[in-house]
């Protein structure tokens, strides 16, 4: 299963003007990569995954999806009026699940809660959550989509440095556990180096690719620091 | 802590009024039919009791049977209003110009259309409390992101789901906040309505008390409205924090307070 993007063009319309946000980008992922799109902030990386998600229309090239992708915004799009749980199940009861496909599923969530840190916080309210903890129910709803590939939007982005850290470990067990394809978007070089196998590096907008970039799993610290001082280089070269 | 300092500083503000009030009506000796002291008025409403009950609970009914027909009504239009754009272009400004006639020129009207039996009070209450349901509601159904709807419907939500699920709950504190406003003004209305001409009501029973001087009758009329109008808002209150319990209590406050 995989992802192809050939030759992506996208336009955003703002006052009547168009604005070209992504330019001729292409690029393909496999199931059970974790891919990183790495770029400076608004260069088009939210485009991107909407465009792949569906939310909106490609405007020239092709985007296959061999799969099913779930997309999570950066922004976690918890309902105040839901606990945890229902939050969680929410896609399926908007899409009209009967009551037994809903039980089932809310089962499985309760299992899975371990698994996302979230055990004691079962009957919560989005608001007595901290960032990260929303973050953990948002990226639970989306593994409950039960897709191939998550499109994850800066999920960290709005987190302190500590928390970030912690959640950053626990998306790769969480990924290993679940075994699918992640295109996580992020403007942190670190970040990047430190989850993905593969670094996508776009350009300031419009969003073209700059560089791929291929991450050994047994990446030493000084060869981290390097890459991560090559990534800056070419970004500054831009 | 927070909540009983809520309470214990405009009580000792009461409390500290009615004393200066009772000390200068005993100071001067003002007369009676002139201002009575709030120990005059006391006395009259335990002496009174039964009048007051009596036309109460018709001043009662009135407010709250139009209360109900108000919210219904307002609801039913302000949904339409934001599913039917035309209809919101066409309404809205009707809306804010009907804000604008004084219903102390409608009332009279209404008495010459429906006569002086019950109509014409709950047709005041009602008009007085829609405008700000309708237009509390007509916020709420605006305010759902654009953006989390496009979400979840790119992800296959049933339209039907999608109102229930997302775009009514997140009307409801506007609704409250409305009904709020609405309920504080449901008594007075029914009051204004019955100042008119009536042949029930405390607003019949403070008219006719006004024209023979009964002045401690007249201020404990005016403590019968305050304290129903109070009832009502705080019943509603209630109601409000059962409904809205997944919104902290602090953040209930800071959004809704009047």
């Amino acid at each position: 299963m995989s992802i192809w993007v050939e030759q992506l063009t996208k336009y955003y319309c703002l006052n009547g003007e168009s604005i070209k946000v992504l330019e001729d980008l292409s690029f393909a992922m496999e199931k059970g990569e974790f891919v990183s799109v790495l770029g400076p902030s608004g260069c088009g990386k939210s485009t991107l995954l909407e465009t792949i998600a569906g939310m909106t229309s490609v405007d020239e090239g092709n985007v296959t999806i061999d799969g099913k992708v779930c997309f999570m915004p950066q922004n976690d799009m918890l309902l105040p009026w839901l606990r945890l749980i229902d939050n969680a199940v929410l896609p399926s009861v908007l899409q009209g699940k009967s009551n037994d496909e809903l039980i089932l599923l809310k089962n499985k969530a309760n299992k899975l809660l371990p698994l996302f840190g979230l055990q004691e916080f079962k009957q919560s309210y989005p608001h007595q959550l901290s960032g990260g903890m929303r973050q953990r129910v948002a990226l639970l709803r989306t593994y409950l989509l039960g897709g191939d590939f998550w499109l994850l939007d800066e999920p960290f982005a709005k987190l302190d440095a500590l928390t970030r850290e912690e959640l950053q470990d626990w998306l790769l067990q969480v990924w290993h556990y679940a075994s699918t394809g992640v295109l996580f978007v992020t403007h942190d070089i670190e970040e990047a180096i430190r989850l993905s196998s593969r670094i996508l590096l776009l350009s300031a907008r419009p969003g073209r690719l700059l560089e791929e970039y291929v991450i050994e799993p047994s990446l030493s610290q000084t060869q981290a620091l390097a890459l991560k001082q090559k990534i800056k280089e070419r970004m500054s070269l831009d | 802590m927070k909540v009983k300092s809520n309470y214990l500083y405009p009580l000792a503000t009461i409390v500290l009024l009615l004393v200066v009030w009772q000390a200068l009506v005993t100071i001067f000796q003002v007369q009676s039919w002139l201002l009575p002291s709030p120990w005059e008025i006391g006395r009259t409403i335990v002496s009174k009791w039964d009048l007051l009950w009596q036309h109460s609970v018709y001043t009662l009914s009135e407010a709250l049977l139009g209360l109900i027909l108000a919210t219904g009504f307002s609801l039913l239009l302000a949904f339409m209003m934001s599913a039917i754009p035309l209809l919101y272009r066409s309404f809205y400004p009707l809306l804010v110009i009907s804000q604008t006639i004084p219903i102390i020129v409608l009332a009279p009207l209404f008495l010459v259309w429906f006569g002086y039996g019950y109509l014409p009070k709950v047709l005041v209450v009602i008009l007085i409390c829609f405008f700000p349901l309708v237009i509390n509601v007509l916020a709420g159904f605006n305010a759902a992101d654009p953006y989390l709807l496009r979400f979840y419907q790119s992800m296959g939500a049933k339209p039907l789901q999608m109102f229930r699920r997302i775009r009514l709950p997140a009307v409801l504190p506007y609704f409250f906040g409305g009904l709020r406003i609405a309920a504080t003004y449901s008594i007075m209305g029914a009051v204004i309505g019955e100042w008119l001409g009536a042949t029930k009501g405390i607003g019949l029973l403070l008219t006719r008390a006004q024209r023979s001087y009964d002045m401690p009758l007249v201020f404990a009329s005016i403590v019968t409205i305050i304290f129903w109008s109070a009832v009502v808002f705080l019943s509603i209150r209630i109601w409000e924090r059962l409904m809205l319990r997944w919104k902290g209590e602090q953040k209930v406050k800071q959004k809704t307070e009047l």
